[in-house]
């Protein structure tokens, strides 16, 4: 099925004047699906809220797909609301907001609906944004010829925010950035920015633990250790080339950007990762994805 | 014709065991699928060539070894004697040179030396030394220790199953001139590195810190292993009187091991080393093809005319011409060849005559391991250990050591067996 076929003009409302806040979107929204649909406004309302306290990408500066699921309630509904100016938005701005509306259960139809409205955004989001009435935006996404079908790729839940560790680079610098931007992960690339590889936590304790340690049964005899103290002296001089684990033909650690979250599952259970270095069809690194990822855009979405 | 393909495909075999370009395992079945294919031997003869005696008792010991391992108990003596020697470097030296030469005497040098050198390399490292000293130890009391005993090492193994030696027998011949071996070496180490070991107080404090008592996790199965392998052992030594062979002892004491300790069967299997059994496997039939093709036999007799059946020559030539060559290459298929051919001049010379013959074989061929960095498994294990802990051993450095501590306990072994049979 078609997404315009259940997006409705009257569902639309463009340059509102009167929001300025998340809240008075939602109030909005919630009044809007209630009239409609016969439905409580306060469970409407309470839901919208209770899943923007979790967060929300903006895309492109502008974009925002929030929903909600309702209890008892078996149907999907998209309301389009474009605010007048840009409100504060989780931890962003946006102005032009997508909401979705679907059944405590119907996780398919939401990430269904989610992926369709993903793809509109990247063909036509300027138009969209450009659009003087809601028969012109009606318009742009029928011609999208976006159907409910389409999966969620990797590209949509990943994190575009990417952190590159290169070989040449210090253990502390690595550790510095890890710390400041509360990442576990980083990619490792050469100078021209091709993988090599990956650098988690877990490898930079490898200096603290040398190898031959794991050969014994366990090293609960000792209460020091000084390849453990001498860490913190050490990683001013270890680089990231003795320490990251290198891509190799078994595990790549890599995923394609337009893999489908089946498929992205099964490579972190098969190469036992938690993140995973997402690339193009050029091989270029354009991302990093996480089981977090999966868990917030996904399960608990 | 016949005899020439066998040759031909043993040498070419033998070839690129020596070059280590590509696996050994798979080399030697390749070559004893080849003999069968081209019916040098047919399958049925070549497969009552493979020494069941050797491969259960093989795969027993390394069934037992791996759930003795998890028990903690090696590294729990090692820990517990160094701190009784308050952390001296020189006495730690020669605990781990001792241990491991006893360790080895019971397990194979490759399970010792990977139980041990660990420990060896942390204790360097809290003491801030090298652990070079330690290491080296290790390897020349790994080959050392292993000739002694029957199951110490895969050439006793071999000659004791086709010989008819027992586990008393190789004691009882080879235990005195290991054990002359071994204090010599201890003493040459203690001369070499006297004085280069340099430890602190604060250093050894740290070692007296450790708190070994914590490293047994499961001492149900530590007290059930320990029953188990002494009863193993106990009926080793009395193997010739109960008349159980060796290998029996060990698959009926594993079996029981797992049954009792409670050990996930499966996972207990996938640790057995089945790269080497089928190693084994693949030699049995390529020698029992030259066996078969009477390649042994035209060989034997060339000796014999060389020797004039004298076995004392024999001997001499066999001590120092399989320990050069055990340096060189890989000593198991060396030992797997040379069986037939002993075992060949023994039908001529009779059984009992031809025993120095044996233990010149096992001397030779495991203190040859020795000789080079290459010598043996342990060795290369143990330089590849160091180099992950930052000090490499190169294979010329280690020939200083190596070589004359080899041409030492051979010289010691020759004269041995001069003095003592003939």
């Amino acid at each position: 099925m078609k997404l315009s076929s259940f997006i409705h003009e009257e569902l639309i409302v463009l340059n509102d004047d009167k929001i300025h806040s998340a809240e008075e979107l939602f109030r909005k929204v919630s009044g809007m699906i209630s009239d409609q649909f016969k439905l409580s406004r306060d469970e409407v309302f309470s839901s919208f809220m209770k899943r923007y306290d979790l967060g929300y990408d903006v895309f492109e500066n502008r974009f925002a797909l929030p929903h909600c699921r309702l209890e008892n309630f078996n149907d999907l509904i998209f309301l389009i609301i474009k605010t007048r100016n840009k409100i504060e938005f989780s931890g962003g701005e946006a102005d032009f907001f997508f909401f979705i509306t679907t059944s405590n259960t119907g996780s398919n139809s939401y990430l269904k609906a989610l992926a369709g409205l993903v793809r509109i955004i990247k063909d036509s989001g300027v138009e969209l944004a450009e659009a003087g009435n809601t028969a012109e935006v009606m318009n742009i996404i029928k011609n999208s010829n976006v159907k409910l079908e389409e999966d969620v790729t990797v590209a949509e839940i990943m994190s575009r925010e990417i952190f590159f560790a290169k070989p040449g680079q210090t253990v502390s610098h690595v550790l510095n950035i890890m710390k400041l931007k509360n990442l576990k992960f980083m990619p490792v690339v050469d100078e021209k920015n091709e993988y090599l590889g990956k650098l988690d936590l877990l490898d930079i304790l490898d200096i603290a633990y040398p190898s031959y340690l794991f050969l014994m049964n366990n090293i609960s005899f000792l209460n020091k250790l000084r390849s453990f103290e001498d860490f913190i002296n050490k990683e001013n001089d270890v680089l990231v080339k003795d320490v990251y684990v290198p891509a190799n033909k078994g595990k790549k650690r890599i995923i394609r950007d337009d893999a489908s979250i089946v498929e992205l599952g099964f490579v972190f259970k098969k190469e036992h990762q938690q993140y995973l270095t997402v690339i193009d069809e050029n091989d270029k690194v354009v991302g990093v994805v996480s089981m977090r990822d999966v868990l917030n855009k996904i399960i608990r979405a | 014709m016949e005899q020439i393909l066998a040759v031909a495909i043993f040498i070419i075999a033998y070839f690129f065991i020596a070059t280590e370009k590509i696996n050994k395992t798979i080399i030697v079945l390749l070559g004893a699928s080849l003999m069968m294919i081209l019916h040098l031997i047919p399958q049925k003869i070549a497969f009552e060539h493979i020494d069941f005696n050797v491969i259960f008792l093989l795969i027993s010991m390394m069934i037992l070894m791996k759930i003795l391992e998890q028990t903690g108990l090696f590294e729990y003596i090692s820990i517990k004697l160094t701190k009784m020697v308050k952390g001296n470097p020189y006495s730690i030296l020669s605990i781990l040179f001792f241990l491991t030469a006893i360790f080895s005497a019971f397990l194979d040098n490759v399970t010792t030396v990977i139980l041990i050198a660990p420990v060896a390399i942390l204790l360097a490292k809290e003491l801030e030394i090298t652990p070079l000293p330690y290491l080296i130890a290790i390897i020349f009391a790994s080959n050392a220790g292993g000739t002694a005993t029957l199951i110490g090492d895969p050439p006793n193994i071999m000659i004791g199953s086709s010989a008819e030696l027992s586990f008393i027998d190789f004691l009882i011949n080879l235990g005195p001139v290991v054990l002359a071996i071994l204090i010599a070496f201890a003493v040459i180490f203690y001369l070499v590195f006297r004085g280069k070991l340099v430890v602190t107080n604060k250093n050894r404090a740290r070692i007296m810190e450790f708190n070994e008592s914590r490293m047994i996790k499961n001492k149900t199965l530590l007290r059930k292993s320990v029953i188990i392998f002494t009863g193993v052992v106990t009926a080793f030594v009395f193997h010739s009187v109960i008349h159980v062979e060796v290998a029996t002892i060990a698959l009926g004491g594993s079996a029981l091991l797992i049954l009792i300790g409670k050990i996930d069967v499966e996972e207990v299997f996938k640790e057995v080393e089945w790269t080497s059994i089928f190693f084994f496997i693949g030699l049995f039939i390529m020698v029992g093809t030259l066996v078969e093709t009477g390649v042994i036999k035209i060989v034997s007799s060339k000796m014999l005319e060389m020797t004039g059946g004298d076995i004392k020559l024999t001997s001499e030539i066999i001590i120092w011409f399989s320990a050069v060559f055990s340096a060189i290459v890989d000593n198991i298929p060396f030992v797997a060849t040379m069986i037939p051919l002993v075992q060949d001049m023994g039908a001529t010379l009779g059984a009992e005559a031809i025993k120095p013959i044996w233990w010149a074989l096992a001397l030779g061929a495991c203190l040859g391991g020795n000789g080079t960095l290459i010598g043996a498994s342990a060795n290369i294990i143990i330089a590849n250990f160091a180099a992950k802990a930052g000090h490499k051993i190169s294979f010329f450095s280690f020939l200083k050591y190596s070589v004359p501590l080899m041409l030492l306990s051979v010289l010691i072994s020759y004269v041995y067996i001069l003095a003592i049979y003939f």
